[in-house]
C-alpha cells in the first residue's frame, strides 16, 4: 500500500521505518523543514536512522516535495505532531481532498495532543471539504519507548486505534496495519476520544507512580531507610507491579510532561481543579533541584565560587534528547549561586552546547573523567548503568571526594569502603 | 522669614465667614461655568472641586496666599535638597527617589541619584532572584512567603501599595505570598507564622532607624521561630533576613550580612519611602518594571508640582483647599473615600501621611500657631462607609470635607468571560453612581432632588458640605504613583501655608520613652508605684490578675 506521512518527530520516523519493514510504500512529505535536518536531531537512534537510509535507498520511503493528486480510491495519510495541534494540517487536508476528490481519504493523527484533537479536525476537514469522503483515526503511541521504538511499535502489548465515526476499522486501516493486528497481544478499536484519554491516562498514571516514589523516597531518607530496597518489596506484590517505581532526580522528556498538560487541561481554572496531577507536576518540578540542594546544604549554603562535575544531560541515558531534563534546572540553581559547572553527555553534550554556549559558568567536555579536576562535587543525572565508572579516578580528580547521584546507580556500602561521601535519592548517606 | 500670620490671613478668614454664609447651590447660580475653573487636570487625572465652599475671590486669595507664602520658591527647595526638615537639620528628598535614571540631583555637592539609582539596580537584582525561584532558604528550597516586618511608613504605604496593586501581580509572584507585619502585640506574626513554612520563609525588617521596638520584638520572634528549624543563626540570617534601613552599622551588628542589606537614606522621610527600598514587597508583587512605573508616576506627578500654575496644580489645589476648610472654615474634620475597593487602604495610609506631617502647633520659627492646622482624617471605601458614617456627613453637626477618588475604568481588559466581566462593569457604574449622587447631597442637600420644601425635620438634607471629586482614568502602577504624590505634594502645600515643618514627628517619641519605663515596672514585682494615681490604679490590677 502506498501511504502518505506528513510532519516529522521520532514517531514520524518510527512509523515510516516500520510501514517499509511491513512492506508499504512509504511518502514523506515535510515541506517545513529540511529532513536530513530532521534526521540529524535523532542521529544517537542509530538503528532508527540506519533503517530509515536503507529503506529511502530501496526506494520503499520516498521524500516528496510536492502534493500530488492520487489515484489510489483509498489514500491513507498519517499525520505527526507533537503537544500542539498544528493548524497547518487544516488546509493540507483540503489540498490533499482538492487533488483528489475522488479518493476516500483516510487520515490518521499520532500526537500527544489535548482530548478531543482527532475529532475536532476531523469536523474542520469535513466542514471545508463538504463533498470528500473522509474518515479520522486515532493513533496513539503508547509504550513505544526511546532507544527500542520499532520493536516496540511492531510488537504491541497493547494496541489502541480510535475512530471518529464507528467504533470499527474499515479494510484500508486493517490491510494497513495487518502485521501489527497480528502482532499485538490486546487489542481495541475505540473512539477516538477514547483512545486519546487512555493514552493520557496511561502516561498521567506512570509520572503519577514516579512522583509518588520520589514523595516516598523524602521518607525514606528521615527514616534512614533505603528505597531501592523498598522498591523491590512493592514491586514483587503484583497489584502494585513493577514499572515505574524508581525514585530520582525527576522525570522528563515530551510524553509524560505534555500528558500531565493534557489531563489538567480539562478542568476549568477556578474549580477544584486538578489537585492529584498539579501535585505530580509539583513533586516532579521540585526534584529536579534535589541534587542541588544536597550540595547546597553539604556546603552548608557557602557555594558561591565553587565547581560542580556534572554527568548526564539528556532526560534519560540512552537518548540525546534534552526536552524537561532536571539538568536545566540544576545548571539554573548552579549558577544563579556563581557555581560553575562542568558537563559530560555521552549524547546530549551538543544540544546542550546550543542552549547554552554563552553562559560564563557553562563549559561541556567530551570525557566524563575531563570534567572532575577542581570540582567540589560530582553530581549525576543521567549515566549508562551498564558502564562501571573508574572510582578511584573520580576520587583522585574531585577535590573532596563526594558524589550525589540522581539515578541511585551505586551501592552504597561500597562506596563507603572507597571513601566516597555517597549522597543518592532515598539511597546512601542522608544529609 | 519670621511670620505669624501674613496680611492676607484676615482678608481670608472674612472671606471665609461670607463663604460659611453662602449656600453651595448659590455659588453655582453665581457662575454657570463655575465648574470649568473649578477644576484641573493632568493627564489621566482629573480634579474637580466646584463643590468646595469657595468663591471666585476666595480662589483668588487663595492664590494670592500662595504666592504670599512663597509656595513657588518652597517647591523649589524642596526638590532641590534644601534643609527643610529644620528640626532635624536635613532635606526631604523623597521626590529623589523616583527621578529618572541618568537625571543627576546635586545635594550639596553629591550626586544623590546615583545612589538611588544604585539601591534600586539592587532591589532589582533580589526581586529577580526570587521571582526566578533562586532565592533559597537554608534546605535549598525556594522562597515561596515573603513577610514585611515594619511598622508606621514601613508597612503602611507598601501594604497600601501591594493591595491596590494585586491584580497586577507579575507571573512569578502568583505563587509567592507577601505578608505585613506590624503590630507589636505579636497578633500578625503570631497569625502569619502558623500558615508558613520556615524553610521557604524570607523576612524583610524595614525600619529607617532600625531600632523601632515594634519591629524588632516581632523579628526577633521571627529568629527565634527559624531556630526551631535549624540553629545556625548564621545561616538563618543569610538565607532568611533582608534588612533595609538608613543604618547599615545598625544592620550589621544585628547580623545581617552586608549582602542582604539594603541601604535608604536619612534624608527620606518614613511616611514617604515606599519608593525607596522599603517598596522591596511592592517590587516583589508587580514586579520591578512596574514598581519603576509607579516611581514614574510620581515623578510626572512631581513635576506637574514643580511647574504648573497653582491655578490648574492639582496637588498645589487640594493643599490650598485643606488650609482653606481647617483653618478659615472651621472645619477640622476631613474623610477620604475611594470607590474602587482596591483603594481600601488609601485613608489609613493617609492618616500617616496626613496628621503625621502636618500635626503640629509649632511654626517653623518656633512659636505657637495662632490658627486651626491638619483636620482629624479619616475614610473608608466609599460606597461601605455609605452604610456607616454618611449619616453624620448628611445630617450630623460636624462640618467635614470630602474626598471623592475613583478610576473611570475598570474591568475593561478583564480575563473573566464576557457575561461576568460585563456584570463587573455594570458594579462599577454602579458605584460610581454612587459617588456622583453622595457628592451631589453632600453639596446641594434636598435642593439635589426637588425645589418643593421637605416637611420632616427628620428628611431635611442641609447640604452645604464641601467635597472634591478625584477621576483618574485607571487603577495601575503608573496613576497610584501619581494618586500617592498627589497627596505628598498636597501634604506639603498645606504646610507651607501654615508655616509648619511637616517632616518630623517629635510627638511620638515621648510615648516611646514612657514605655519603657512602665514596660519595666510591669516586669517587676513592686507593689508601689511612683506614678499618678490612675496609673498606679491601672498598674496594681494588671500585675494582680495577670498570670505568670
Amino acid at each position: 500500500m502506498n501511504v502518505y506521512l506528513y510532519g516529522g518527530g521520532l514517531r514520524a520516523f518510527v512509523t515510516s521505518v516500520c510501514l517499509a519493514k511491513i512492506g508499504h510504500t512509504v511518502y514523506f512529505y515535510e515541506p517545513n523543514h529540511n529532513v536530513s535536518d530532521l534526521i540529524a536531531d535523532y542521529q544517537f537512534e542509530f538503528s532508527l536512522i540506519e533503517l530509515f537510509n536503507y529503506y529511502l535507498e530501496q526506494q520503499q520511503i520516498h521524500l516528496i516535495e510536492e502534493l500530488r493528486s492520487l489515484d489510489d480510491s483509498n489514500a491513507v495519510h498519517w499525520l505527526f505532531f507533537d503537544e500542539q495541534f498544528d493548524p497547518s494540517f487544516n488546509s493540507l487536508a483540503k489540498d490533499i481532498i482538492n487533488l483528489s476528490p475522488r479518493s476516500h481519504h483516510h487520515f490518521i493523527l499520532s500526537s500527544l495532543a489535548a482530548i478531543g484533537t482527532t475529532d475536532s479536525f476531523h469536523q474542520t476537514v469535513i466542514e471545508q471539504s463538504p463533498l470528500a469522503r473522509v474518515s479520522t483515526f486515532c493513533f496513539p503511541f503508547i509504550k513505544v519507548r526511546e532507544g527500542q521504538s520499532i520493536h516496540d511499535f511492531l510488537h504491541r502489548d497493547l494496541l489502541v486505534v480510535g475512530c471518529a465515526e464507528s467504533a470499527k476499522l474499515p479494510s484500508t486501516v486493517k490491510t494497513l496495519l495487518e502485521p501489527i493486528i497480528q502482532a499485538a497481544k490486546t487489542i481495541f478499536v475505540t473512539r477516538n476520544a477514547t483512545a486519546e484519554l487512555a493514552r493520557s491516562t496511561i502516561n498521567g498514571m506512570l509520572a503519577t507512580r514516579l512522583s509518588f516514589m520520589n514523595e516516598i523516597a523524602a521518607i525514606a531518607e528521615q527514616r534512614q531507610v533505603d528505597i531501592k530496597e523498598i522498591t523491590q518489596i512493592i514491586s514483587s506484590d503484583d497489584r502494585v507491579g513493577a514499572q515505574y517505581l524508581t525514585a530520582g532526580c525527576g522525570f522528563g522528556g515530551k510524553t509524560l510532561p505534555a500528558e500531565l498538560e493534557n489531563l489538567k487541561a480539562n478542568f476549568d481554572i477556578g474549580s477544584e481543579g486538578a489537585t492529584l496531577i498539579s501535585s505530580v507536576q509539583c513533586i516532579n518540578e521540585s526534584q529536579k533541584e534535589v541534587l542541588f540542594q544536597k550540595f547546597w546544604r553539604y556546603y552548608n549554603t557557602d557555594v558561591y565560587g565553587k565547581t560542580v562535575a556534572i554527568w548526564g544531560g539528556a532526560y534519560k541515558s540512552g537518548t540525546g534528547r534534552t526536552h524537561n531534563s532536571p539538568i536545566h534546572a540544576i545548571l539554573k540553581a548552579f549558577w544563579s549561586q556563581g557555581i560553575k559547572t562542568t558537563v559530560f553527555d555521552s549524547q546530549a553534550t551538543q544540544s546542550l552546547i546550543e542552549l547554552y554556549a554563552s553562559e560564563p559558568l557553562f563549559t561541556a567536555v567530551s570525557c566524563p573523567y575531563d570534567c572532575l579536576d577542581q570540582a567540589d562535587a560530582l553530581v549525576i543525572t543521567g549515566w549508562n548503568s551498564a558502564e562501571v565508572p573508574d572510582f578511584n579516578q573520580i576520587k583522585a580528580n574531585l577535590k573532596k571526594p563526594v558524589i550525589f547521584d540522581g539515578r541511585n546507580l551505586f551501592n552504597s556500602s561500597e562506596m563507603q569502603s572507597l571513601g566516597i561521601e555517597y549522597f543518592g535519592i532515598g539511597h546512601g548517606l542522608t544529609i | 522669614m519670621t511670620r505669624t500670620v501674613l496680611p492676607i490671613w484676615d482678608t481670608l478668614k472674612s472671606l471665609g465667614e461670607q463663604a460659611l454664609a453662602t449656600p453651595i447651590n448659590a455659588l453655582f447660580e453665581q457662575d454657570e461655568q463655575r465648574q470649568d475653573r473649578f477644576s484641573a487636570e493632568l493627564e489621566s487625572f482629573y480634579l474637580d472641586f466646584s463643590k468646595q465652599r469657595l468663591s471666585n475671590e476666595g480662589f483668588d486669595t487663595l492664590l494670592q496666599l500662595a504666592e504670599d507664602v512663597q509656595l513657588r520658591e518652597q517647591i523649589q527647595k524642596l526638590f532641590s535638597g534644601e534643609r527643610l526638615n529644620n528640626t532635624e537639620n536635613r532635606p526631604a528628598l523623597h521626590t529623589a527617589l523616583r527621578l529618572p535614571a541618568g537625571n543627576p540631583l546635586l545635594v550639596e555637592g553629591e550626586d544623590l541619584n546615583r545612589a538611588v539609582q544604585e539601591t534600586l539596580q539592587r532591589v532589582k537584582l533580589i526581586v529577580e532572584k526570587i521571582h526566578s525561584k533562586q532565592w533559597r532558604g537554608f534546605s535549598g528550597k525556594a522562597i515561596t512567603d515573603v513577610v514585611n516586618i515594619g511598622v508606621g511608613g514601613s508597612d503602611l504605604g507598601p501594604q497600601m501599595a501591594c493591595s491596590a496593586l494585586d491584580e497586577f501581580t507579575v507571573e512569578p509572584a502568583k505563587s509567592i505570598r507577601i505578608h505585613f507585619v506590624s503590630s507589636m502585640d505579636g497578633t500578625q506574626i503570631f497569625d502569619v507564622l502558623n500558615t508558613l513554612n520556615p524553610e521557604t520563609t524570607l523576612f524583610i525588617i524595614s525600619s529607617k532607624s532600625f531600632t523601632t521596638v515594634d519591629t524588632f520584638y516581632n523579628a526577633n520572634t521571627a529568629i527565634a521561630w527559624m531556630q526551631e528549624a535549624t540553629r545556625d543563626l548564621a545561616l538563618v540570617m543569610q538565607n532568611h533576613f533582608i534588612a533595609v534601613s538608613a543604618h547599615p552599622d545598625r544592620m550589621s551588628d544585628w547580623g545581617v550580612p552586608e549582602s542582604n542589606q539594603l541601604p535608604f537614606w536619612e534624608w527620606v522621610g518614613g511616611r514617604f519611602s515606599l519608593w525607596s527600598s522599603i517598596g522591596l514587597s511592592i517590587a516583589v508583587k508587580i514586579g520591578f518594571d512596574q514598581f519603576r512605573a509607579l516611581l514614574d508616576g510620581a515623578h510626572a506627578m512631581d513635576q506637574h508640582f514643580l511647574n504648573t500654575p497653582f491655578e490648574r496644580n492639582i496637588p498645589a489645589l487640594m493643599g490650598l483647599l485643606g488650609a482653606w476648610n481647617a483653618t478659615f472654615l472651621g472645619c477640622n474634620a476631613h474623610t477620604v473615600l475611594p470607590y474602587d475597593g482596591r483603594l481600601g487602604l488609601l485613608p489609613n495610609y493617609l492618616t500617616q501621611l496626613e496628621m503625621e506631617s502636618n500635626g503640629k502647633s509649632v511654626t517653623k520659627s518656633g512659636k505657637t500657631v495662632p490658627y486651626d492646622t491638619c483636620p482629624i482624617l479619616w475614610g473608608d471605601i466609599g460606597p461601605n462607609a455609605q452604610h456607616a458614617f454618611y449619616q453624620l456627613l448628611h445630617q450630623g453637626t460636624q462640618s467635614v470635607a470630602c474626598d471623592f477618588i475613583a478610576p473611570i475604568n475598570r474591568y475593561h481588559g478583564s480575563k473573566k468571560c464576557e457575561e461576568t466581566s460585563s456584570q463587573l462593569r455594570n458594579q462599577h457604574t454602579l458605584a460610581l453612581a454612587n459617588l456622583l449622587a453622595q457628592s451631589r447631597v453632600l453639596a446641594f442637600g434636598n435642593k439635589a432632588v426637588s425645589a418643593t420644601d421637605e416637611k420632616d425635620l427628620h428628611r431635611i438634607y442641609n447640604g452645604n458640605q464641601a467635597s472634591s471629586v478625584l477621576l483618574f482614568n485607571e487603577l495601575n502602577p503608573f496613576t497610584l504613583g501619581g494618586l500617592i504624590a498627589i497627596y505628598e505634594h498636597k501634604v506639603f502645600t498645606m504646610s507651607v501655608v501654615w508655616n509648619i515643618n511637616p517632616f518630623d514627628q517629635w510627638g511620638v517619641e515621648l510615648g516611646k520613652k514612657m514605655a519603657k519605663t512602665l514596660e519595666a515596672a510591669l516586669l517587676n514585682t513592686d507593689s508601689e508605684h511612683p506614678f499618678d494615681a490612675s496609673t498606679n490604679q491601672l498598674l496594681t490590677k494588671i500585675k494582680s490578675e495577670r498570670s505568670s
